[in-house]
């Protein structure tokens, strides 16, 4: 699978992303909420370190922060207090429109729910994450079609929403979260909402990214025959490493 | 940031959302703002087919007419009291007194002075002070007046030109009344004279019988008479013999024996019948009989000899008067004719002595009788046509109607006949001198627009009170609108487009009320679909230029159904209205023969590009409360709780 890109990876200054070495790095990271005028820990001093091209499951029983930190790493949230390095970019420091970039071009999102538009057919649906990369049309079409074909969704692309099923949905979530070619999928539940034979299915999927693309997959799950296809587990409770 | 192109992809797939909810939208606000694109168009179309028709007719004329203000409402009473003025009609009275019982001495016939109204009389408020007799019958108070203020020119034109071209006068112009001579009459003979002659016992019904036409008459310049013409002025020849005239429509309905229309006839069936009307009016000669105060005197006393000589049928004492009379055909315009004559060579003597001492004084003693031909040039409003109203129509009629023209002759046709003198006795014009040498001019100025002759009649004109005083004082003119209601017609458009540009703000408001629901909830609904689209890279403008563009494709949408509709609905207003008012029209402007429609379709642009400014911006208010606060929001919270 190609993986050069269409426009400059974000970085900072100070770190560069050298195979084999970190790709995210939290450091000490806290998460703090108000819930009805109580403050919640959700996090609390968690570091955690994962290379390019490894599979990491983050596995803990709900409620554990688990989401909460796939979120922070994947820089649609920001700490309360802790730092958090993607391929060398430190999240806290990026403005709105430059996290914005970040998710578009660094990470790839997959969701419990699949989260695809339902008056959009298969194609449309995995274009929607290559639209604010400013992808060229052509170049969207043939990756469209290679992830398709990737996922074994190549006849399904005129397809609704509607018309698929869930592991089809789920397996279109990740041909949308492939389509920028992202250094890391960040996946949260994506096998909750899936049969036994869909789940093996995404998992290999995710197994595949990490090995032909170098991608770096970060999962959360409860289920334990996904986490054991997992390169490493990492234990959450009560929002701290276990 | 996403390009247009996908943002446009995006922003589509939100019309397919929510279908049921977005086509009631579409409906309902296309189906508002439909309403006012359709009223915008049947009154620019009403309007403009208005103007176009006013064109052809005196309502698109700002015409004032003027006269002098009379400040002083006790001038003829002051005038009339002049102590001079009465001696001096006391010692010519005297005189003439005097000249006349020595004139009666010589003719031999009797005369006392009991038989000569003086030239004064005692006032009614004080018994003590004398006035002059302005009816004075020897004349005395006339040529006392002309005498002293014949020379005083009782109007300064010049002066009305500088202050009206103030006001941008663009014509000034005149027409002239005249009147059958004093004590004379002007009648159509009836069809039925036997009957005339048993129905009439006294002078008055003998006069009344000119009711058809008037005794007055007006010369009018073609800036007023052309809109009343009938096609080729009706085939008038100067060299014809006839007075050209343009006659009210009731009046040449009695003159052609047509029955009036019943009162609520369709506005069809009154043009149809103006039609026939112009029709027939358009060969339409007639004659009318002038008869002199001599000759209706003889009628009178021949009527009245008749009376008494019926009365004594069988009266073996009663002796007949020496001449009896015979009544003329009532059909030849003639006098009447001595039937028998038994007197003596001295009373016929004693009659001539007295017909010269009273022809010597100035007492008409010949009969004069002679039928004047008139033609009919034109059609006017009936003088009954503005009435109360008792339906909508009706208020329209007279709304659009003209007035004040009634019968008149046109001044240049009158210009082309070759011998004026054949209407020296039904043209005639006798000013009173109590203001000067007053002449027989109603004054007109017109103006370029209704704005300009409204500023003229309230900052030059004054109005008369009560007490015939004319306030505010010290204004040289009372002036009014003449014959048109234009000013009112102006008036009225300028208020419809007030009221139209108040209904664009209500619906503005109701519009925004049912698209902010519509585009609110859409976006509020899409909070969970934001979050994504955050969560997979859009920035905030990625997010709200696809919600711009979905507002942007639904406002134009709604627009576009809007027109539709609208076009729609004034096509169906148009099909059911436009043919009653092309015929409320013509007869209310008079049935001038306008083959010009009204048509209810008319294109404002200006009004229809803000109605449809309006919808796009309806959309935008809608849209960017819900849209500021959905970007700003957490998309984790929103992705978890949609």
């Amino acid at each position: 699978m190609d993986r050069s890109r269409n426009t400059k990876p974000i970085r900072t200054q100070e770190a560069s992303s050298i195979e084999g070495e970190d790709i995210l790095s939290v450091q000490n990271i806290s998460k703090t909420y108000k819930l009805s005028g109580n403050k919640v820990t959700a996090l609390n001093g968690v570091s955690l370190q994962i290379k390019r091209g490894e599979f990491v499951a983050i596995i803990g029983p709900s409620g554990s922060g688990k989401s909460t930190l796939l979120q922070l790493m994947g820089g649609l949230d920001k700490p309360t207090s802790g730092t958090i390095v993607v391929d060398g970019t430190r999240l806290e420091s990026l403005s709105d429109r430059r996290l914005s970039r970040f998710r578009n071009q660094t990470v790839g999102f997959v969701f419990q729910f699949f989260y695809l538009q339902p008056f959009l057919n298969l194609s449309r649906n995995i274009e929607v994450a290559a639209m604010p990369s400013r992808m060229k049309k052509g170049e969207r079409k043939k990756r469209i079609a290679q992830l398709a074909q990737r996922v074994g969704l190549a006849d399904r692309l005129t397809h609704y929403p509607r018309e698929l099923s869930g592991g089809q949905l789920q397996r279109a979530a990740i041909a949308r979260a492939l389509i920028n070619n992202p250094h890391i999928i960040i996946a949260d539940e994506p096998t909750g909402n899936l049969d036994s034979q869909n789940t093996q299915e995404v998992v290999d999927l995710f197994r595949q990214a990490c090995r032909e693309l170098n991608t770096t997959v970060v999962i959360a799950t409860h289920d334990p025959m996904v986490a054991s296809k997992a390169d490493r587990t990492v234990i959450l409770k009560d929002g701290a490493l276990a | 940031m996403i390009t247009l192109r996908d943002s446009m992809v995006l922003a589509v797939t939100k019309l397919r959302t929510r279908k049921v909810r977005t086509i009631i939208t579409i409906l309902l606000a296309s189906m508002l703002f439909g309403l006012l694109i359709t009223a915008s168009m049947v009154t620019t179309g009403v309007f403009d087919s208005i103007d176009n028709i006013r064109k052809d007719g005196l309502t698109s004329q700002y015409i004032v007419t003027v006269s002098k203000a009379r400040n002083d409402p006790l001038a003829v009473q002051k005038l009339l009291r002049d102590p001079v003025l009465v001696d001096e009609a006391k010692q010519r009275y005297t005189a003439l007194v005097k000249k006349k019982t020595s004139e009666a001495e010589r003719l031999g016939i009797s005369y006392t002075q009991a038989s000569d109204l003086p030239p004064y009389m005692q006032t009614s408020d004080d018994a003590s002070t004398i006035r002059l007799n302005i009816n004075d019958p020897n004349g005395i108070v006339y040529n006392l007046l002309a005498q002293k203020y014949g020379g005083q020119p009782a109007f300064n034109d010049a002066q009305l030109h500088s202050i009206a071209d103030r006001y941008h006068a663009t014509a000034f112009f005149y027409s002239q009344s005249y009147s059958v001579k004093q004590g004379s009459s002007l009648a159509v003979l009836p069809k039925d004279g036997e009957k005339f002659y048993n129905q009439t016992d006294s002078m008055s019904n003998i006069s009344s019988q000119d009711s058809i036409i008037k005794s007055q008459f007006t010369i009018s310049p073609s800036n007023i008479t052309d809109y009343f013409m009938l096609p080729n002025d009706a085939g008038w020849q100067p060299s014809s013999g006839a007075l050209p005239i343009i006659l009210p429509k009731d009046t040449v309905e009695q003159l052609l024996g047509l029955p009036q229309l019943a009162d609520m006839a369709t506005t069809t069936e009154k043009l149809n019948y103006l039609n026939v009307l112009r029709d027939k009016a358009e060969t339409l000669t007639f004659s009318a009989c002038y008869r002199n105060s001599a000759s209706l005197n003889s009628i009178q006393q021949t009527l009245q000899q008749q009376k008494e000589i019926a009365a004594h049928a069988n009266d073996a004492t009663y002796k007949k008067p020496p001449v009896i009379y015979g009544l003329p055909d009532p059909f030849a315009c003639q006098s009447p004719f001595i039937k028998t004559d038994t007197r003596t060579i001295t009373e016929k003597q004693a009659d001539e002595n007295q017909k010269q001492f009273d022809q010597e004084f100035g007492k008409n003693t010949t009969p004069i009788s002679y039928f004047v031909k008139f033609k009919v040039v034109g059609l006017s409003p009936s003088t009954q046509e503005v009435k109360q109203s008792r339906s909508l129509n009706d208020v329209i009629d007279n709304l659009l109607a003209t007035t004040g023209i009634e019968q008149a002759i046109p001044k240049n046709l009158y210009d082309q006949i070759p011998d004026k003198s054949r209407y020296n006795d039904i043209l005639t014009y006798t000013p009173l001198y109590l203001f000067g040498s007053e002449d027989n001019k109603q004054r007109y100025v017109e103006f370029a627009t209704a704005s300009d002759a409204s500023r003229f009649i309230d900052q030059q004109s004054c109005v008369t009170q009560y007490d015939n005083s004319c306030k505010p004082t010290g204004r040289l003119y009372q002036a009014s609108l003449a014959f048109s209601n234009s000013v009112a017609l102006d008036d009225i458009r300028s208020k419809a487009t007030s009221i139209f540009q108040y209904s664009v703000v209500g619906a503005v408001v109701l519009a925004v009320i049912i698209m902010w629901i519509t585009i609110g909830r859409t976006i509020v609904d899409g909070r969970r679909e934001t979050a994504v689209f955050r969560a997979i890279g859009f920035k905030r403008g990625d997010v709200a230029l696809v919600y711009v563009l979905y507002t942007i494709s639904l406002s134009l949408l709604i627009a576009a159904v809007a027109l539709l509709l609208g076009s729609v609905g004034s096509v169906i207003v148009n099909h059911i209205y436009a043919h009653e008012l092309t015929t409320q029209a013509r007869y209310g402007f008079g049935g001038l023969g306008t083959a010009k429609q009204i048509t209810l379709i008319g294109m404002n642009s200006w009004q229809i590009g803000m109605v449809l400014f309006v919808c796009v911006t309806a959309g935008f208010l809608s849209m960017l409360p819900p849209l500021f606060r959905n970007v700003r929001r957490n998309p984790i919270r929103d992705m978890r709780e949609g």
